[in-house]
């Protein structure tokens, strides 16, 4: 396994390559670049300062150049400084990530909870009222827009209710501290992470609703009944054992993607992570923090496949890594 | 098996470990807020807060917080003393009574102190200007524009650049066969970008005879517009040709001078310390802006920036020419003499506490923070107590919102003002431009989408600028009849093709291209004019072709002369000067306006500081501008503040506050006598 291991980390480091090209390609091709939008609507600069800015930006020379240069530093592991926050990229990427991940995590282990009960309840009542009120609850979590649903919860719970803050990661007004300073931000985090959860149970619920299906459609289940266990045992202990199988692989991968941040439930909640700020970035067109945000999701991306791969191994006895 | 399974748990109890010892390792700082806190509501951050690199207006509200200006400014924009006294310029005359020289003294008044307890002097100004003026300064300001003496040997380090400049010049004059194959072809490739296929064979009568496409096509009119060029009149191709060679040659001279690596030049000539508490800054001419370029800076401490730090002490660097890094450590930690003392940045909140040393009085209210807060969340949390103050976007709506929740506002009008603006290059007949200004009904769009928030004004600029005109009216009212009188006067018949109305000349239908940034759904202000306009052309049997693209396609394709109508705003400063936006020179003429008469006047308001006689050339010069029907004034907005008075003193508020005078937020001016109810 550990020479598998290997020759997937080997193979990430050209797939990182290709990803960094096209994404360099990309955002230099975007129309108006950080220059130009920070000096729109600025009627005091005078054509020789964006000459100057664009060369102490770098942007002055052509994409091939402009690409080469961003490597040769990225190879000795400077992914350079964010135009817009003036600080290096990767101290900005770790500096926000764990909000974005504690945020995320709270919300996925969340879903996990509500959304494998659910799926295999519809999953052995098929075509019963249970099955068809869960799969409609779930699409409607699946097809409701965050920021429309947000504004139902804050309207709600924060407004109307006043049982939780509108948005903010902590009471401004007040200097909390240690444990304190913790249940404050938790409290802050509720509705949060009840937006990014309830977005998202449907998918897991579907994937489990669909591999217990499969399951219990196999020969050994039917062994299983034949034999004469109770319908218990045989969901609890055969059926859902299996079904474990790829959504353990599954929620392996997710993991990585934890860390890449919500753009719009950040926004709206004002929370200082990851996917706000690279949002704000995007439409500045800061080069440099573009750059390593996405190179770090396509490594958080490719990690997450290769998670999922072990654990797929480690959890099927089946499977053998080569 | 067992092993597998141990990996597992250990994979899970790893994540579940950290995230919980991530979100609880915050510590916050010592003491209770209660009714000692003020919380101000503001958009995100990007934890820029240093006094020189700040670029947002979030991130500049920190910096008015913490550091305090040099010069100030009266209700009515006029300048005032700062932290030092303001003593108008004294102008150098030569004998031929044309000014050479302008003074402007600044001295510190007596016991101004950075909120470290140590005293601002004459040196930490002058450290502040060469900051702002180091030729590897990334940063908003302009002071760089600012003519001060010395100041381009300082930035190019190069001593003779007079002589530099002269010998660029001089070299632009020579025009060889070769820079004139060079720069008709760049010019012939400009066009073809600019225009595209179709519009240049239009122009040119291109006969497209062997079927031409794609690369060919492109190659085919590119040398069919290098031939017709040639044609043109020779004298005014090889100005045009010299200007280009010029900004070659300059753009050569300044990538070649910034790279350079060893100082020469430490000290700018025109800056000079006088004493301990006075500074005096030299500008060649006379330049009405500088005051203010001059002025309205944040002075900083030379022995906090100007120092590396190192592990929290004070150990590293010395700041000289070129070494901004020392400059931008301090980006998590500003530090001035401003009312108020920076705590910390976190979990999206500033938190400040008031500063002792403050020149204007210690302020009333104890802590001050600045919470992050997305604008349509911003009244609802006042209403809530989550916050105190904040800004939200002024419309009919939100105002509504606010007077339901019981909150009190305060309206100030905003210095810029919205516009709709036409590219005299890509519709070049006069008349066709101002029979298109005569299809824009204003009011009812303006009315609509902003209600009492804003109103119409009918020269471009902020009404609340002195020179905007007295007693302006409308000069191209809304008459789809006189559009046609002027349309007919370009030469444009209307013409019954297939049923249709055509509204054409020479053949060709008037067709034009609109940019607005309407996030898609013509979301905007100026939405409903350009919708009606549509209409009203359309039924003239012209043709309008609306694109609705975001802001940075919009101002990319600004820039490049790329739109035949735009809607945009203008964010003004202080100064009215108009030389960047209708100057044939400027650098933001995105309307193409070459008038020699308006280059004279807009030259002419430059070269005093007297507002009586600049009054009546901006006068003059903005009704020039609205004669070449190149621009729509469209609307003065003005900003909301929505605060709650149940946590607000309502008294304690300034009552003088202005457009260059905000209480809240920008400026923060006289934020240490508010307070709070008991």
């Amino acid at each position: 396994m550990r020479q598998y291991i290997i020759k997937r980390l080997f193979i990430s480091v050209f797939v990182l390559f290709g990803v960094s090209i096209i994404l360099y390609g990309l955002i230099r091709l975007m129309p108006g670049d950080y220059i130009s939008n920070t000096v729109a609507g600025n009627p005091s600069i005078t054509e020789e300062m964006v000459v100057g800015l664009k060369k102490l930006y770098g942007l002055d020379v052509g994409i091939v150049e402009g690409y080469f240069k961003w490597l040769g530093k990225a190879l000795t592991g400077d992914l350079g400084e964010s135009f817009l926050y003036k600080a290096p990229v990767t101290q900005v990427i770790a500096s926000k990530m764990w909000t974005s991940f504690s945020l995320s995590f709270m919300a996925f282990i969340i879903q996990l909870l509500i959304a494998i009960p659910m799926g295999i309840i519809s999953a052995t009542r098929q075509y019963s009222k249970t099955d068809y009120a869960v799969t409609i609850f779930s699409l409607i979590g699946i097809s409701l827009p965050s920021f429309f649903f947000a504004a139902i919860l804050q309207k709600t719970f924060a407004v109307d209710l006043q049982l939780f803050p509108i948005s903010g990661m902590v009471t401004a007004r007040e200097d909390y501290e240690g444990f304190r300073l913790m249940m404050d931000m938790a409290w802050h985090f509720v509705l949060p992470i009840v937006v990014l959860a309830f977005t998202s149970i449907g998918s897991w619920m579907r994937y489990t609703r669909t591999n217990m299906l499969e399951v219990l459609s196999s020969d050994y289940i039917r062994t299983a009944r034949a034999k004469g266990l109770s319908e218990g045992t045989v969901i609890y202990k055969h059926a859902f054992r299996n079904t474990l199988i790829p959504v353990v692989t599954m929620i392996g991968g997710s993991i990585p993607s934890l860390f890449s941040g919500a753009i719009i439930t950040e926004g709206i909640f004002a929370i200082d992570g990851l996917g706000y700020t690279a949002f704000h970035a995007l439409k500045a067109g800061d080069i440099p923090f573009i750059m390593g945000f996405n190179l770090f999701l396509a490594f958080l991306t490719l990690m997450g496949t290769l998670i999922s791969d072990i654990l797929y191994a480690v959890v099927d006895p089946r499977v053998r890594l080569s | 098996m067992f092993n597998k399974k141990k990996i597992a748990a250990w994979i899970i109890s790893i994540l579940v470990g950290t995230s919980i010892i991530l979100s609880s390792c915050n510590s916050g700082s010592s003491g209770s807020g209660g009714n000692k806190t003020l919380v101000i509501g503001t958009a995100a951050f990007n934890g820029v807060f240093n006094p020189f690199l700040a670029s947002t207006a979030y991130d500049n509200y920190v910096i008015n917080l913490t550091n305090a200006m040099l010069i100030g400014n009266t209700p009515s924009g006029e300048p005032v003393d700062g932290i030092a006294s303001y003593v108008p310029p004294e102008e150098i005359k030569g004998d031929d009574g044309k000014t050479i020289n302008t003074v402007y003294t600044f001295t510190l008044k007596d016991d101004v102190k950075f909120s470290d307890g140590t005293s601002v002097t004459a040196d930490d100004i002058i450290f502040t200007y060469k900051v702002l003026l180091d030729p590897t300064y990334t940063g908003p300001s302009t002071l760089r524009s600012t003519p001060i003496v010395g100041l381009n040997e300082y930035f190019y380090d190069d001593k003779d650049y007079k002589l530099s400049i002269d010998k660029i010049k001089s070299l632009s004059q020579n025009i060889s066969d070769d820079d004139t194959t060079k720069y008709f072809t760049k010019m012939s490739e400009d066009s073809f970008v600019k225009e595209g296929a179709e519009k240049m064979s239009a122009r040119l009568s291109f006969e497209n005879k062997d079927n031409l496409s794609g690369d060919s096509l492109k190659k085919a009119l590119i040398e069919f517009n290098i031939n017709d060029l040639k044609t043109k009149d020779k004298d005014s191709m090889k100005k045009t040709i010299q200007g280009m060679k010029y900004k070659d040659l300059e753009k050569e001279y300044i990538n070649k001078n910034l790279s350079a690596g060893s100082v020469d030049i430490s000290e700018i000539e025109g800056i000079k310390r006088i004493d301990e508490k006075t500074v005096e800054v030299t500008i060649e001419g006379v330049d009405p802006k500088a005051i203010w370029n001059l002025g309205d800076i944040e002075v900083a401490s030379k022995s906090y920036y100007g120092v590396g730090k190192s592990g929290g002490k004070f150990v590293g660097d010395i700041y000289s020419k070129g070494k901004m890094d020392i400059i931008s450590e301090k980006n998590d930690s500003p530090m001035g003499a401003g009312p108020y003392k920076f705590v910390e940045y976190k979990n999206n909140v500033v938190s400040f506490e008031a500063n002792p040393y403050y020149y204007g009085g210690v302020p009333h209210i104890e802590k001050l923070k600045l919470q992050v807060v997305d604008d349509k969340n911003k009244i609802p949390s006042i209403a809530a107590g989550n916050i105190d103050v904040s800004d939200p976007s002024g419309n009919p709506a939100s105002l509504k919102q606010a007077q339901d929740a019981g909150l009190e506002t305060i309206t100030i009008d905003n210095l810029g003002y919205g516009y709709i603006g036409m590219n005299a290059d890509r519709i070049p007949d006069i008349n066709v431009r101002k029979g298109l200004m005569h299809l824009m009904n204003r009011a009812p769009a303006v009315q609509s989408f902003y209600g009492d928030l804003a109103s119409v004004i009918e020269y471009p600029m902020s009404r609340i600028s002195w020179a905007y005109p007295e007693n302006a009216k409308a000069i191209y009212d809304f008459s789809s009849v006189k559009a046609m009188e002027y349309f007919t006067k370009a030469g444009y018949k209307k013409v019954e093709q297939n049923g249709k109305t055509i509204l054409q000349k020479d053949g060709v239908q008037l067709k034009i291209e609109v940019g607005i940034g309407g996030s898609g759904t013509m979301d905007h202000p100026a939405g409903p004019i350009i919708t009606q306009l549509k209409n009203e052309l359309e039924s003239l049997g012209g043709k309008i072709d609306i694109q609705d693209v975001d802001a940075n396609i919009l101002f990319d394709r600004l820039s490049a002369g790329q739109w035949d109508m735009w809607v945009a705003a203008w964010q003004s400063v202080i100064d009215p000067d108009l030389f960047q936006l209708y100057h044939s020179k400027g650098t933001t003429n995105h309307y193409r306006i070459k008038n020699d008469k308006l280059d004279d006047l807009i030259t002419k308001a430059r070269e005093t500081n007297d507002i009586g006689i600049r009054k009546t050339y901006y006068k003059d010069a903005l009704n020039i501008i609205m004669d070449e029907a190149v621009e729509m004034p469209v609307y003065q907005r003005k900003n909301m503040y929505v605060y709650n008075q149940k946590i607000l003193d309502k008294n304690s508020i300034p009552s003088d506050y202005s457009p260059f005078r905000f209480p809240f937020t920008r400026g923060f001016y006289d934020i240490e006598k508010l307070k709070l109810v008991k």
